[in-house]
């Protein structure tokens, strides 16, 4: 981590870079956007106040702090996670909120593990190798449970003839 | 590696994740992170807090109600040895007395509109 990085300033413009992918990344774990925006705060508070310091690569840091604090809030909600299909987590271009529906529908069918190894690639833009680093794995598992996951999307993607 | 792989990431990349509102900067500062989640239940407790402050308002003017005006002690409002909480005890044990003591009291305490020399009585004139 850089110091400029753990200023309020550096935080804040974490924050600003990395807080779309980060909330989609929350979402895998638990019932709605509104859960998952509170996660991604309590993580970026912690900073803010200087409970904890961000080591290696910020946004591996964020996506283990992220998980770590959803799998705490989860258990203390009581409740199972589900990628709920009605949490409305992207954005989608004119004319293709059908699509975007579609996908976040394939996103909630995927397995967890599977999930977000999606998300911290396509919209993290983390490297297979940045992922097996926040995630404990190596990196031919990232990139085989990445590849399971693009499977399962086209074929739920397939009805639309986007594929 | 799957033909379609590159495709897929291509239609995946178009859509972009939503954005998180926006941090509660002053919550942070206050060692105190509300979240939506937090927040909610924060405005639940200030409801519930004012409906019974609400609550203990109007118990307070009722009380305030029933207390014997200015100069008039408990024990007179029902005549003597008589409290209110004594005729509140009656209104539902023994009605004819507590019927009888009030007319007993009203002597006392209630001016009298028959005596023609009364401002009730002047007033009451035609």
């Amino acid at each position: 981590m850089s110091a400029d990085d753990s200023s309020r300033a550096g935080i804040e413009r974490l924050y600003e870079q990395h807080g779309r992918v980060l909330l989609a990344y929350a979402c895998s774990f638990v019932h709605s956007v509104a859960e998952g925006e509170d996660i991604v705060h309590q993580v970026f508070a912690r900073l803010l106040r200087g409970d904890v310091a961000i080591t290696g690569l910020p946004l591996a840091y964020l996506c283990r702090a992220v998980r770590n604090t959803a799998l705490n809030q989860r258990r203390s909600w009581q409740r199972e996670a589900a990628f709920e299909e009605e949490a409305r987590w992207l954005e989608a271009p004119a004319g293709m909120e059908e699509s975007a529906i579609a996908i976040e529908r394939g996103m909630s069918l995927l397995p967890t593990d599977q999930r977000e190894v999606v998300i911290l690639h396509v919209w993290g833009g983390l490297t297979f190798s940045e992922i097996a680093d926040a995630l404990s794995i190596s990196a031919n598992t990232a990139a085989s449970r990445y590849r399971y996951a693009l499977g399962k999307l086209r074929e739920v993607l397939k009805p639309l003839g986007e594929m | 590696m799957d033909q379609d792989e590159p495709r897929i990431e291509t239609l995946l990349r178009q859509f972009q994740p939503r954005a998180p509102r926006a941090l509660p900067l002053a919550a942070a500062d206050s060692g105190h992170v509300a979240g939506g989640r937090d927040q909610r239940r924060t405005m639940r407790v200030g409801g519930w807090a004012g409906v019974a402050a609400a609550a203990a308002a109007a118990m307070f003017a009722a009380n305030l109600r029933f207390t014997p005006m200015a100069g008039l002690a408990p024990e007179t409002a029902g005549g003597p040895g008589l409290t209110l909480n004594d005729m509140r005890g009656l209104v539902d044990a023994d009605p004819a007395t507590l019927d009888r003591v009030l007319m007993e009291a009203s002597k006392h305490v209630l001016p009298d509109v028959e005596s023609p020399d009364s401002v009730l009585g002047r007033l009451a004139q035609p």
